[in-house]
């Protein structure tokens, strides 16, 4: 199953070239873009080694990343149609063959392959070492795989909307929201840093469950090394960014901290 | 009757305050070409999608073939073909690479899902147009390649929702021919539409439902009477407007 429909996604993309001159540049440019975007983002990555602020920053880029995935699929929804679930609702499929057949057919494409390479530049960046290193290419494995079925979880539960005229337009106006919360974001985070209202321990709570999320796995693994232990816990707490925005972004080197 | 192919008791479906379905109760023989008539909102795609495991009933069984379509989706729709009123396809495929997608989703092996893609093209009228893209295909085209993605596992139960809607009468014609030949085979069609013509002369069994219930079924005669079906059809469900009084400014007779 899974093979049949990562063919069928193949397709499905190979078939783009043959659409509409439109489509075709939209395909093209879209590839353009993702070779631009793993190229970019690997450099990056990699050129954040031996910087202070490296975990910060790497942390930064791979939650982006995560917030991409979450909100293009909304806005270019219908542009894969493997991701709309009634695609696939008359045929008789098993539930768990087909979950994994999807999952492999939303990696197989250009900007899958781009998150992946680009973020492979924390091997350069942040990992020290062969543990470092290997720790490093199943976080990155993680991370898409989180994305992927994050933006798959989004497309697919919110498939009847987004079919919609009204759900379109909708999301054509997303961008309105998340202008705002990013204006938001810079206005209001700076000055409260600044007036020591929000500090690294103010998200005490909310890291407890961000942990918890699959991109945090390795930082979690991280803990259960007795605190004082120097090499393999340093390893893999410098070569995993954990999704904990919060604390990259108020300027808190709290994900540097052994913990 | 012999054991009917689609058995339908006491089915219910509700959108917030508003009863869709309101306790349908239906046999179709195996082997019937048989119509669910009614009026636009009357409940026909709510029943149907219950029926084809797309929408899950709130109360109700129904039956193909001996299986229950909600205990085990899965097997029902192994033997059951489904063309919905608006088919969602993959757009990006041709039609002879959507037909062979269709049949090898349906376990058939590729060499064999691409012999039948190849005849049902030919049947359907497709066969010049196989290597376009459907999503470049007109909405009789669009019908017809829905209809052979329905077919290419040789279903025993077709399901279609108002299959000629915006169809030409040449596209119309290759449906309806191929429909026959499918029931002359023993199995089994249920489709709704509104055009009473269609079903006057392609069904043999008819249901008219209206406002989630079925008013009358039976054989095409015993629903007709001595009527046409489109004035049974109406004396039936009724005419909803007297519009004579409140457009009175309409025509130009009027001042």
């Amino acid at each position: 199953m899974a093979r049949l429909l990562v063919q069928l996604k193949l397709r499905l993309l190979r078939n783009a070239l043959r659409s509409s001159a439109g489509a075709k540049f939209a395909f093209i440019a879209s590839t353009v873009a993702a070779g631009l975007v793993a190229a970019g983002t690997f450099a990056i990555l990699a050129l954040l080694r031996g910087q202070s602020a490296s975990v910060d920053l790497t942390t930064v880029i791979f939650t982006l990343f995560a917030f991409g995935w979450l909100i293009l699929p909304i806005v270019a929804f219908g542009l894969d149609s493997t991701l709309d679930p009634a695609t696939l609702a008359l045929y008789p499929l098993r539930a768990q063959p087909l979950a994994v057949g999807l999952l492999a057919a939303s990696a197989a494409g250009a900007w899958p392959l781009a998150n992946v390479v680009g973020l492979l530049g924390v091997t350069v960046g942040l990992a020290r070492g062969l543990t470092g290193l290997v720790i490093a290419v199943v976080a990155v494995a993680l991370e898409v795989l989180f994305c992927i079925t994050l933006a798959r979880f989004v497309t697919a539960s919110m498939a009847r909307l987004l079919r919609s005229r009204r759900g379109k337009d909708l999301a054509a106006f997303l961008v309105i929201p998340i202008f705002v919360l990013y204006e938001a974001f810079i206005q209001v985070v700076p000055r409260l840093t600044a007036s020591g209202k929000l500090t690294a321990a103010s998200f005490d709570g909310i890291d407890t469950w961000l942990r918890w999320l699959p991109p945090a796995w390795p930082r979690m693994r991280s803990r259960t090394h007795r605190p004082g232990t120097p090499a393999p816990r340093c390893c893999a707490l410098r070569c995993w960014p954990p999704l904990s925005p919060c604390s990259a972004c108020c300027g808190s080197p709290r994900c540097a901290v052994p913990w | 009757m012999a054991e009917p192919a689609i058995a339908v008791h006491a089915l219910h479906k509700s959108f917030g305050t508003k009863e869709a379905v309101a306790g349908i109760d239906l046999e179709i023989a195996a082997g019937s070409l048989a119509g669910l008539v009614g009026p636009n909102g009357a409940g026909k795609t709510t029943t149907l999608s219950m029926m084809t495991g797309l929408l899950r009933p709130d109360s109700g069984q129904i039956l193909i073939n001996r299986l229950d379509v909600w205990a085990d989706p899965r097997a029902v729709k192994a033997i059951i073909g489904v063309v919905p009123a608006e088919a969602r396809l993959f757009d990006r495929l041709s039609g002879e690479e959507l037909l062979e997608y269709a049949g090898r989703l349906h376990s058939l092996p590729a060499s064999e899902a691409r012999s039948r893609a190849a005849q049902l093209l030919d049947v359907l009228d497709l066969a010049d147009d196989a290597r376009r893209l459907v999503a470049d295909y007109s909405t009789g085209m669009r019908k017809k390649v829905a209809l052979g993605c329905a077919l290419i596992h040789n279903p025993a139960v077709l399901f279609l929702d108002e299959p000629l809607e915006g169809v030409d009468p040449v596209s119309g014609d290759v449906i309806r021919r191929l429909l026959t030949r499918f029931v002359g085979s023993g199995s089994t069609v249920l489709f709704s539409s509104h055009v009473m013509e269609l079903v006057e002369q392609v069904c043999d069994h008819v249901s008219i439902i209206d406002k989630g219930r079925i008013v009358v079924t039976g054989t095409v005669d015993e629903v007709r009477g001595r009527k046409t079906l489109q004035q049974a059809f109406i004396d039936r469900v009724g005419s909803r407007a007297t519009d004579r009084e409140v457009l009175s400014w309409l025509g130009s007779s009027s001042s």
